[in-house]
């Protein structure tokens, strides 16, 4: 898709500023009521509570500190890996060793065999979910600065919004995982072509990328796409074949991997919990990180346990920053004006569609009923 | 109440408080998303602790497991210490001690020999110091303890 794409994407990026960022974070946060599955009023609480922990440290547009209370380790606000980690690993953690072990019996050789080709065909059941969560992280990737976090967020969103049986995520369901995964793989392929095309790198993985171009003489930008297209097409396979490398060798692995799932949680409460508080203590080698992770813990348990959604907090927390900076960066360079742009109202009016999807709906069927 | 409210309500005492310190801030640009979610997060709360508290009455019927909520709470606090204690072992004497005294001790207070508690210790505190500290070049934490009496890299 990205080699095919590759002209009208660099128009489509090129097309977006400041204020069509704000537009598609709006966009983001128009999910959050979708993943309170269930409860719009818990759905709602999560995502607040998520851009309220986001704004804790300086303000990017005036520089003042907000909720530090003269902190200095918050100066920088609370980083989203130990933050990420005390929302899901240690509540899970916690109530592992309530169950004992992940799963209860062994699955036979045959049945595991079984379940892997159950698998693969699910794909190709839900292939029209798959296909629209790959163009979703893909269109996500390609934009730079949203980051690619959000994809995953967004296309599970849409597949909660379209599915028939939307009270049933959150339990397993197997298009809660397709949706996710196909857009983190296609997020990669966007973001790549935006860091080729434009040597604006979307993620941490991709400035790397971006480095090493540099370090090698190579300026990433359009000239790659003409000067050096050969590069940039074989930068793309790479992709495509590291995916299928990736794929084959996890399809291999997965029987004895899946293994790590009856392992007895007196094995896994203490190794996991040493690559969790390793995990926190390496960001920044900062020994604060693992109370950070303590307090997003208590949280993240206190979610778990009362049924709300632990997703909208994470992408509250990882939009609710960038909404506040770009929407004050497009308020100073175009005035109340920048509402009015093309791409932005475009935008805004899928934010009023998914927020009023659930509304229209009633209302289309009442109509429809009447007739 | 259900704890459920009470964390509805300890939510909306969040929402207050945010209230109250986005108003103390002086810059209006700064206290303006501030405020707006800190209202916001208060409207919710209010309206999910109207609706647990109309919801209390159909669910009062619901029996629970004799003796089940304080082995889950009990369960949880266990969790919790070894937790703690796993950090300020941290913190005092280091990943690298921290974690072989962690992982020992916890397998064998749950049962398993002392050879092979031994053995998964000393793995995962060799492993992390190989991986983070050797390749990776991770300035791991030498403890407070061993850096004043052997006077280590803090």
């Amino acid at each position: 898709m990205a080699l095919a794409l590759i002209p009208m994407v660099v128009a489509f990026t090129m097309a977006f500023g400041t204020p069509e960022l704000w537009a598609l974070v709006l966009l983001g946060i128009a999910f959050i009521g979708i993943l309170g599955a269930g409860s719009v009023t818990k759905g709602l609480m999560s995502g607040l509570l998520g851009i309220l922990i986001s704004l804790i440290g300086f303000q990017a547009n005036t520089g003042a500190s907000r909720f530090t209370f003269g902190t200095t380790f918050l100066y920088d606000g609370i980083s989203l890996i130990p933050f990420t980690l005390g929302l899901f690993a240690l509540p899970e953690l916690i109530d592992l060793v309530q169950r004992k072990s992940v799963a209860q019996q062994l699955k036979l050789e045959k049945e595991l065999k079984q379940d892997l080709m159950e698998g693969v065909k699910d794909t190709f059941r839900h292939f029209w979910l798959f296909f629209r969560s790959n163009v979703v992280g893909f269109i996500i990737g390609v934009i730079p600065g949203i980051g690619g976090d959000a994809a995953v967020f967004v296309a599970y969103g849409q597949a909660v919004r379209t599915s028939k049986r939307p009270e049933r995520f959150g339990t397993g369901i197997i298009e809660g995982v397709i949706a996710p995964e196909a857009a983190n793989n296609a997020k990669e392929g966007g973001s790549l072509l935006c860091t080729v095309a434009l040597g604006l790198p979307g993620s941490a993985a991709m400035a790397v990328l971006l480095g090493g171009f540099i370090a090698v003489g190579l300026v990433p930008g359009p000239g790659m796409l003409t000067e050096h297209l050969d590069l940039s097409f074989n930068l793309f396979l790479t992709t495509v074949i590291g995916n299928i490398i990736g794929a084959t060798i996890c399809f291999m692995l997965a029987r004895y991997v899946i293994r790590i799932a009856y392992l007895s949680a007196d094995y896994m409460f203490p190794l996991v919990s040493v690559f969790v508080l390793v995990g926190a203590f390496a960001h920044h080698e900062e020994l604060l990180n693992i109370v950070v992770v303590f307090v997003v813990a208590i949280l993240g348990y206190c979610m778990k346990k009362f049924g709300y959604s632990r997703p909208a907090l994470l992408l509250g927390f990882i939009l609710g920053y960038m909404f506040e900076k770009n929407l004050f960066i497009s308020l100073e360079i175009y005035g109340a004006g920048f509402l009015i742009r093309p791409i932005v109202m475009v935008i805004l009016a899928l934010v009023l569609l998914v927020s009023t999807y659930d509304l229209m709906r009633a209302g289309f069927r009442r109509l429809f009923k009447q007739f | 109440m259900r704890s459920s409210t009470y964390f509805a309500l300890a939510v909306l005492l969040l929402a207050i408080v945010t209230i109250i310190l986005s108003l103390r801030m002086t810059d209006f640009k700064a206290q303006l998303l501030p405020l707006a979610v800190g209202i916001g997060l208060a409207l919710s709360a209010i309206a999910r602790i109207v609706a647990e508290l109309r919801e209390r009455g159909t669910r009062e019927g619901v029996a629970t497991k004799p003796g089940s909520s304080s082995v889950m709470v009990k369960s949880i606090l266990t969790s919790g210490a070894w937790l703690i204690s796993f950090f300020v072992m941290i913190y005092l004497i280091g990943f690298s001690l921290a974690i072989v005294l962690f992982v020992t001790s916890y397998l064998k207070v749950h049962h398993r020999g002392w050879i092979q508690s031994a053995a998964l210790g000393l793995l995962a505190g060799g492993f992390v110091y190989a991986v983070f500290d050797y390749a990776l070049g991770l300035d791991l934490h030498q403890g407070v303890l061993l850096v004043s009496l052997f006077g280590l890299r803090p």
